[in-house]
């Protein structure tokens, strides 16, 4: 699915983009309190795909919440229009060139609580894909 | 399936979860914002986003819960999840919840919008920007700055009462600004305001401002500030013109008549309110040309809408009249709380958010003078305009202000440009030294008016005139 929508974008590109495609997925809770009893809780998921696009030394950025076919293609269109538009940048280095990513170390402290009600507990790219 | 569709089977789903009354927002929303610099652009911003809210009521108990998904199995299970979060609220109970009656509802609303701002070419809104940044940089700007905001929000709203709304809103606006850098500071002129003009309209409002045409105008101001004279201290009589009037309305009185600050509930983060319920029709809050109206409905102005996030139609009510506190802005439940039978004044900054109580446009009404008369009448004063800095205390009372130009007034005429104009003062006591009031409102929009956990960004409008102030501190440093 991650994989899907990040190919759905970088597939709109036009040759020679180099893009950064970010995808993340957030879980919020808070639970707020006032004159000694909870006033306010909350909970929300939040899935947002971020597209920053070089193109011949302009840089632009777009995202969306909107990760269907539709969503993911005028988000591409939108910030292909932006890039033209954009001031080149003539000392534009270009992307590092792509490394392998080391796997993740599990964590060995527990976490203090199974859900937690505040806070901003999950908040992570899934990918970060260089195309062109 | 309809937007509808998917707010109705999610409020289903939490009455089915043990919910006595939910609702439910399905919104859409375009943003796009540029900026230049010095004849360049530097950023252009593009973002869309979609989703569902849900709110249930269990026992005296709320939960939200929101989705970026508007399919039919996601809605069920966020209108569940919202009941089970309200269920759990009810663990910690304060006292007994109920809504202020409204009757049901089904309507659309948009607001008049001549030239569709997200239609306007990029390439025509950044020949605006480029050209303005270039005239004032070239002006003798050291930094020339400008930018425009759109959005774009279509909501569909449905309730367990039956309610059944949907709204269209587009806004817009934009400004520009030039910064003179000196051997000590930095100076500031804005057009047509600290951050721009932004309102309820399409892209003609900021065709109207002309913001190339007054590019060199503020370079120039900019840089004569940086040799005027201080702006001196003293107690003094202050004009402020309207756009300065703006801030002083949305910080002095509009925060502090936000009924959940009054019930405490915004302690935590936003901060209270001086002003106590029990004093509500029988306090004195300003001279007798204080008129306060909360009207949702000014054609153009940034806090204009069809209805609240509630379901209640947008209506005009005072919050001060004739100097006296008669109104708050205030929802469905905090109102029934504090025994009010009126709400009206809750939106959500997106799906993603918990609606709550907010400014709509909060103006002041205007009064028998023009701003001449307002000066010919002051031998010895200082005019103040357009907002540079501001700070406020948590009950909204005590309040320093500061503005990017002041003028002398001598003898009923202006004199010389002073810099770093600033002014404090105590609320009421302020507002009580208003004598003159001019008969010009413009309705100065504020995009950018936080509050609430989860962070939440507002828009408000302020219609209002500029005004004359007696035995005002102003000078005030540190």
């Amino acid at each position: 699915m991650n994989g899907d929508v990040l190919s759905m974008v970088l597939d709109q590109l036009p040759a020679g983009s180099e893009a950064e495609v970010v995808m993340t997925r957030e879980e919020l809770a808070l639970t707020r309190f006032a004159n000694s009893h909870i006033h306010q809780n909350v909970a929300d998921i939040a899935v947002t795909v971020r597209l920053r696009l070089h193109l011949d030394g302009r840089t632009a950025t777009g995202s969306t919440t909107l990760v269907g076919p539709d969503g993911l293609r005028q988000l591409a269109e939108r910030t292909v229009a932006a890039v033209r538009l954009s001031p080149p940048d003539p000392g534009w280095p270009g992307l590092a060139p792509p490394r392998s990513c080391p796997a993740p170390v599990p964590s060995t402290t527990p976490s203090p609580v199974p859900r937690p009600m505040t806070g901003r507990p999950s908040s992570r790219p899934l990918w970060t894909v260089r195309a062109g | 399936m309809s937007e509808f569709d998917t707010a109705i089977v999610a409020v289903e789903a939490a009455l089915a979860a043990g919910a006595r009354y939910a609702d439910a927002r399905v919104m859409h929303r375009r943003y796009e914002s540029m900026s230049a610099r010095n004849g360049e652009i530097r950023e252009l911003m593009q973002d869309e986003d979609a989703g569902l809210g849900v709110r249930a009521l269990v026992g005296s108990g709320w939960g939200f819960f929101a989705v970026p998904d508007v399919g039919d199995a996601a809605a069920r299970a966020a209108g569940t999840r919202a009941a089970e979060i309200a269920t759990a609220s009810g663990r910690v109970p304060g006292p007994a919840a109920d809504l202020v009656r409204l009757p049901v509802r089904s309507g659309s609303w948009a607001n008049d919008c001549a030239v569709d701002p997200l239609e306007v070419p990029l390439s025509v809104k950044g020949d605006l920007l480029v050209g303005a940044t270039g005239l004032a940089h070239d002006q003798g700007a050291d930094l020339a700055e400008g930018t425009y905001q759109i959005w774009d929000t279509r909501k569909w709203f449905a309730s367990s009462e039956g309610h059944r709304i949907d709204q269209h809103i587009r806004e817009c606006g934009g400004g520009i600004s030039a910064t003179a850098i000196g051997e000590d500071e930095t100076q500031r002129r804005s057009y047509p305001s600290y951050r721009g003009q932004y309102g309820t309209r399409g892209w003609e409002l900021v065709d109207e401002l002309d913001l190339g045409g007054h590019a060199a105008r503020i370079a120039d101001e900019a840089r004569a500030l940086l040799t005027a004279p201080q702006c001196p201290a003293a107690e003094t009589t202050l004009i402020l013109g309207d756009e300065q009037m703006a801030l002083q309305i949305h910080e002095s009185v509009g925060h502090a008549i936000e009924l959940d600050r009054i019930l405490g509930w915004e302690a935590a983060y936003a901060g209270t309110s001086w002003l106590d319920l029990t004093r509500l029709g029988n306090l004195t809050y300003g001279s007798e040309l204080m008129n306060i109206v909360i009207d949702p409905r000014v054609p153009g102005a940034l806090g204009s809408f069809g209805f609240d996030d509630e379901g209640t139609p947008a209506a005009p009510r005072y919050a001060v009249q004739n100097g006296q506190w008669v109104g708050v802005l205030a929802g469905r439940d905090s109102a029934m709380m504090a025994g009010l039978d009126y709400a009206g004044s809750v939106r959500s900054d997106g799906w993603a958010r918990l609606p709550m109580v907010r400014m709509t446009n909060v103006g002041l009404e205007p009064g028998p003078h023009s701003m001449d008369e307002m000066i010919a009448q002051t031998r010895d004063g200082v005019f103040m305009d357009m907002n540079r800095s501001w700070s406020i205390d948590d009950r909204r009372l005590n309040f320093q202000f500061g503005c990017e130009v002041g003028y002398e007034v001598k003898d009923g005429r202006l004199g010389r440009m002073l810099r770093n104009p600033t002014y404090t003062g105590i609320g009421p006591r302020f507002w009580q030294s208003m004598d003159m009031l001019s008969s010009t409102v413009v309705p100065w929009g504020t995009p950018n008016c936080g509050k609430g956990q989860p962070s939440q960004v507002g828009h408000t409008g302020h219609p209002t005139p500029a005004a004359r102030f007696r035995n005002v501190r102003i000078g005030v440093r540190g």
